[in-house]
């Protein structure tokens, strides 16, 4: 059973006003709701696609309430249509909040709602940049930190809209000439540390032609030769895609081929950077919504938390 | 000595990354080079508790210690050669490369200068931490690895006899507080990422020595841990400067962006905040595989 039967919807619209109320939910549940995203995940396709009109969500890495921000703007499912291109943990204080969300309006609106792989979305790298700290943290073992990754090797590659606009986290691979190639990849596993799946969540578009070795230690940079001949093989208008901070929410690339989207504004609490989201109308038409970081009231209430064990 | 001999014992002097697996980090456990850092950063803790937070120290100096400050001056005063591009991306400052370059002539010159004539073999090992102090060129990026390294560096030094033991507080208020600013301005100047943070869950972004160091500082104050949370720091010393770089550059709460570093104003006294802080460092910094399989040992750090 992957998809909610009628009856459920109730349970799950209370879940979903949990969360947006920024409430805890219990672990139980969450577990629950990962496993059955995790069916419904697994029959989505590597290049999952979605119908215009849509508004596209770049990285988010943990920031709730500038998330909350974002549906302020934007509008919340199910009356907008979203994409998440992923890098929903990590860095920030409030990944758990973060992705339980995502993913509980994915299982609920299911054909309104798309979300696709971060290189975040890892157990290696979770492991790194906070995403497993936090689940300690909050939860005081590893289970919720088990039940997301497990989830994230369901999540889709990709996505295309409308035939037209194709959406990884990251970006091309040399090993990747059509988004057929992208459909006949088996998934279902962590990111390896090179190959298709790993250049689709790590690479970058730079300003020198070709393929370049990346300054991150993982996928490529590659120039608006490879976007340009990649864009006319599948007949594609544009790439858009997120993994990358930019100053002010979106950047375009390789002469308006390819897009850059960054949902997190003032990135790590420290960048000052603003964010944005793309709305892409029926016509495939792209505007962009920037925002500032959320007035966080209440936080500074928040009490001094228990030590982490190496002081006790 | 002929020069092919001469090039096959320079290769053999060449520090080596040597952990490449997971299984390696046993050997690190139990290696010299473990032990000799984890003493010296155990040791200037101890003789940074037994000096003031305020003391001045200028006059007990030697020649090469003043050497390596007039380094680490130099080298800020000469940041302002080095323009910034525009930020667009993500991505740090592509000009770090050329100011690497730099840095490694710099680098061969201080160590030529402070290495005893008769111990020239150690330079290369020296040089290697040194170097690697400021960040990776490639990368762009500085995290506690680079930290790590400089601290092999202030080691090394004791280790050749380029410095005392007895200096020990002396080296940390004067080189290492030194280098915190400096590597601080150097962040923000080449935008450089932070290598493997932990996002708000590490103490800070890039470093961690200085909080370490600092809580020792702080053991005969009349500060408590408890003056984490204050709006106005205390002044003094290492761990409250980090303190104040932290709410500098992040916008929030302190328990928000920094939880861990606000919980620690639940511990009772700084030299538990420091015991606490060293197992950290441990947990967190040396023994961790992703950051060690970067560093290098040699002859006076060595793996077995």
């Amino acid at each position: 059973m992957t998809r909610l039967r009628t009856s459920e919807y109730g349970d799950y619209d209370a879940m979903v006003r949990t969360l947006l109320e920024h409430k805890f939910l219990p672990e139980d549940e969450v577990v629950a709701l990962c496993d059955r995203a995790r069916g419904l995940l697994a029959e989505e396709s590597n290049v999952q696609f979605v119908r215009a009109p849509v508004t596209v969500v770049g990285d988010i890495h943990g920031q709730f309430h500038d998330m909350m921000e974002m549906f302020k703007m934007g509008g919340l499912a199910p009356d907008t249509n979203y994409l998440f291109l992923g890098d929903y943990v990590d860095r920030g204080y409030y990944s758990v909040e973060t992705v339980t969300l995502v993913v509980a309006l994915k299982v609920r609106y299911p054909d309104r709602v798309t979300i696709i792989r971060g290189n975040h979305e890892s157990r290696q790298i979770t492991q790194v940049y906070g995403f497993y700290d936090e689940c300690m943290r909050k939860y005081g073992h590893a289970g919720i930190w088990k039940a997301f990754t497990d989830l994230f090797d369901f999540m889709p590659l990709s996505a295309v809209i409308e035939n037209k606009i194709f959406c990884p986290h990251g970006g091309l691979s040399p090993s990747i000439d059509t988004l057929e190639d992208v459909r006949k990849i088996d998934r279902f596993a962590e990111v390896p540390h090179e190959g298709p799946v790993c250049d689709l969540v790590w690479s970058d578009p730079d300003d020198r032609a070709g393929w370049g070795m990346s300054p991150r230690g993982a996928g490529y940079t590659f120039g608006e030769d490879i976007t340009q001949q990649f864009n006319h093989n599948n007949g594609l208008k544009l790439i858009a895609r997120a993994h990358q901070l930019v100053m002010e929410g979106y950047l375009w690339h390789h002469d308006q081929s390819l897009v850059t989207i960054f949902s997190a504004p003032n990135y790590c609490y420290r960048c000052g950077n603003q964010a944005s989201i793309m709305e892409v109308d029926d016509n495939l038409g792209t505007s962009f919504l920037q925002f500032d970081p959320a007035p966080r009231r209440g936080e500074e209430q928040q009490a001094a938390k228990r030590c982490p064990d190496y002081f006790l | 000595m002929s020069n092919a001999t001469s090039a096959v014992n320079s290769a053999n002097l060449m520090p080596k990354a040597s952990i490449n697996t997971f299984a390696d980090m046993a050997k690190f456990k139990i290696s010299p080079a473990r032990t000799a850092l984890l003493d010296y950063i155990e040791g200037v803790g101890d003789s940074l508790a037994r000096a003031s937070v305020c003391s001045t120290t200028a006059n007990r100096c030697n020649w090469a210690i003043d050497r390596v400050i007039s380094f680490l001056c130099c080298i800020e005063d000469r940041l302002k050669l080095f323009p910034r591009t525009t930020p667009s991306t993500r991505f740090g400052d592509p000009n770090f490369r050329i100011w690497s370059q730099h840095l490694q002539i710099c680098s061969k010159g201080l160590v030529g200068d402070i290495t005893p004539p008769e111990r020239q073999d150690l330079k290369l090992e020296l040089e290697e931490y040194l170097q690697n102090s400021f960040g990776n060129p490639l990368r762009l990026d500085y995290g506690t690895g680079h930290e790590l390294n400089f601290v092999a560096f202030l080691c090394c030094l004791e280790k050749t006899g380029i410095a005392t033991t007895e200096q020990r507080s002396l080296v940390a208020l004067n080189i290492f507080a030194r280098y915190t600013s400096l590597i601080r301005i150097i962040q923000r100047h080449f935008r450089l990422e932070p290598a493997g943070s932990h996002g708000v869950w590490g103490l800070d972004d890039y470093c961690f020595i200085p909080f370490l160091w600092g809580a020792a500082q702080l053991q005969h104050e009349t500060s408590t841990p408890r003056n984490i949370l204050d709006a106005n720091f205390p002044c003094g010393g290492l761990f409250f400067e980090s303190c104040t770089h932290v709410k500098q550059t992040k916008s929030g709460p302190l328990t928000v962006v920094s939880p861990v570093l606000a919980s620690l104003s639940t511990v009772r006294t700084w030299s538990k905040v420091f015991e606490g802080l060293l197992k950290m460092y441990c947990g967190e910094c040396l023994d961790k595989f992703q950051i060690m399989q970067h560093f290098h040992f040699g002859v006076i750090l060595q793996l077995e």
